[in-house]
This record gives C-alpha cells, sequence and structure tokens, in this order.
C-alpha cells in the first residue's frame, strides 16, 4: 500500500506535460489542457470570445505557456511566452500592464519601493544558455516607464568578463 | 530672556536675507571661497580637480530641485557658479557606461540613494524641474558602478496625474 501511494503521483505526473505537447491544435479542449498541463495561473479573454490560459514555470522553468482557445472552447494553439521578440516588444512610456501580462502572462513576483513610486514586476526567462531577469516597471497609470533585461548575476555568476557589457 | 526671543529671530531673518539660494551677488573673478560659503552656506559636497581648481556642490534637494556648483581656482577666487539639474547635463548621464563618479561630478549628490527591490541595483533620486514641469530622475547602478537604468519622468507623487498619459 505505500508503495502504490509513493508510486501514484509519479504516474500521475507522467502524464501531465510541461509544455502541454501533447496538446493538438484544433482538436483539444479547455479541460483537456488544464488536465495536461495544471491549474491555470491566469486567465486573459480574448477578443472574438476565446480564451487564453496562462500556465507559468516561473521561477526555474524560466518559461510561461499561454494555451489559447476559441470561442467553441477548442485549442488554437500553445506558445512560450518568455521569448526575446515578445520581451523587445514591451516600450517604456508606452506598454501597459494589461498588455503586457497579455503579451507575457503574470509575473514571478511583484514589489514596490523604497524610493520609486513605481510597481516592478520580474519574470525569469532564458535566451537558450543565457539566463536572463526581467524587470518591466508601472506607474500607477498603468503604464511601463522601466524596463530591464539582463544577464541573471544570481543564478549565473560571471567567472570573467562582465558579460553584460 | 523673553525679549531675546523676537530679537534673536529678527537677527535670524537680516542673516537670511545676506544668504542667497543661487549665489546671486557673488562676482566670479571677485569673490573668495569665504565669500561664497558665507553667501551660499555649507557645500554637501567638495571635488578636487586636478588643475588645482575645486568644485563645491550646494544642494537645494528635494523641495529646492536644483543643485549648484560653485568653482573655485587655485587662486582662492571664483571662476563661476553652474545648476548642475539641467537638461543638457541630464541627458549625458548614459545606461551601460556613466559611471557613479561621473554622475557624482556632474550632477552633485543625490537627494536620497536606496536599494531597488528585486533588482541587483542602488537608485539614486534627484528631483529637478523644466520650467514648471517637476521631474524626478533616477539612476540605477549595479555593484561594479555602472549606470544601468536612466530614468527621468514627471514627478507623480509631487503633482498627481490629472488627466491621461501624462509623461
Amino acid at each position: 500500500m505505500r508503495t502504490l501511494l509513493f508510486i501514484a503521483p509519479l504516474l500521475l505526473a507522467a502524464c501531465a506535460s510541461i509544455d502541454g505537447r501533447d496538446l493538438v491544435p484544433g482538436q483539444s479542449t479547455e479541460a483537456q489542457a488544464v488536465a495536461e498541463m495544471g491549474a491555470p495561473s491566469q486567465q486573459v479573454d480574448l477578443p472574438g470570445g476565446g480564451k487564453a490560459l496562462y500556465f507559468s514555470r516561473l521561477p526555474y522553468g524560466r518559461a510561461i505557456y499561454k494555451a489559447s482557445f476559441d470561442a467553441q472552447g477548442v485549442l488554437r494553439g500553445v506558445e512560450q511566452t518568455l521569448v526575446p521578440e515578445k520581451v523587445r516588444g514591451i516600450e517604456a512610456g508606452k506598454t501597459t500592464k494589461e498588455q503586457v501580462r497579455e503579451l507575457l502572462g503574470p509575473p514571478y513576483r511583484t514589489a514596490r519601493g523604497p524610493i520609486k513610486p513605481l510597481e516592478v514586476w520580474e519574470y525569469w526567462w532564458r535566451i537558450a544558455e543565457d539566463r536572463r531577469i526581467l524587470w518591466v516597471s508601472f506607474s500607477d497609470d498603468g503604464v511601463a516607464r522601466e524596463v530591464l533585461d539582463m544577464h541573471d548575476y544570481q543564478s549565473d555568476p560571471p567567472s570573467g568578463r562582465d558579460r553584460s557589457k | 530672556m523673553k525679549i531675546l526671543l523676537p530679537v534673536s529671530l529678527a537677527t535670524a531673518v537680516a542673516l537670511s536675507g545676506c544668504a542667497s539660494y543661487d549665489g546671486r551677488g557673488l562676482e566670479a573673478g571677485k569673490a573668495s571661497e569665504a565669500d561664497v560659503l558665507r553667501v551660499m552656506g555649507t557645500p554637501d559636497d567638495t571635488l578636487k580637480r586636478p588643475n588645482g581648481d575645486k568644485t563645491l556642490y550646494f544642494s537645494r534637494q528635494p523641495e529646492g530641485r536644483q543643485i549648484y556648483a560653485a568653482t573655485v581656482g587655485a587662486d582662492g577666487s571664483l571662476r563661476g557658479i553652474d545648476p548642475l539639474l539641467v537638461p543638457d547635463n541630464i541627458r549625458k548621464v548614459a545606461a551601460g557606461s556613466s559611471s557613479r563618479a561621473e554622475v557624482r561630478e556632474l550632477l552633485g549628490p543625490p537627494s536620497r540613494a536606496a536599494r531597488a527591490p528585486f533588482k541587483p541595483l542602488d537608485v539614486w533620486e534627484y528631483r529637478w524641474q523644466i520650467g514648471a514641469d517637476r521631474r524626478v530622475l533616477w539612476i540605477g547602478f549595479s555593484d561594479d558602478g555602472v549606470a544601468r537604468e536612466v530614468t527621468d519622468m514627471h514627478d507623480f507623487e509631487f503633482e498627481p496625474n490629472t488627466g491621461q498619459g501624462k509623461d
């Protein structure tokens, strides 16, 4: 009995997937996506009646998967949001909190202050082997004011030269 | 003793009448370092330059939104007084290249400094203004002393947003 209890979660875990690779666009349902990927970290309604579910693997997974569904609840596709093209799309002075939430998904963590009246959102991501951290800071009107993306020195300290230069 | 109080108040007012916020009245080539100190108060920072000049920084932060630099020559006479928190200077601060020492020389001492949340940066704050637009400048330095983040925006804390997207 003990052995069974121990094995059961492993068996369940074997069915689940981190990136939803077993889901089929045009076929899989929302229920199947949740069964496969776990409880979503965020949900956003899409224009046209569809919705997007975000499955965050932050911090250590350094990825967020966005599964989009049409109005009938059928999967359109799954994409990883923490990629250079999307990160570069965030513009200081322009992009809003809602846009960042839709573009990337929920941040790993947020904080405020002490000096700046800004709310900082943190995303851990990577470009191939380069582990990075993205911080987006919003003023109280919800507009991004600072976008800083740099190598994650805490997780991968510099061995020689400063690679951010 | 009670009579003394109004007298000392009057003295204080009279003395402050001599002091000047921006060093007005001090003449380059004529005023001495002692004159500068008498008129502008105690400097918040002093920088000795290789050519023998000395720059005295007088911060009027945070309410004053300005920092003045009085440069005194090796002969002890005033060369000039400059306001530092001006667009031309602020534009010189470059993320990825300006150092802590360069910023301190260019703008003077910050009104306050603190460690940023999450980011491995020390943030320096300067409050300044362009005309009637009150602004805040933040410079974030990584631990190697290089500026990584330069943010200049309208001072919403001082003057809350009334409309939309006011930058």
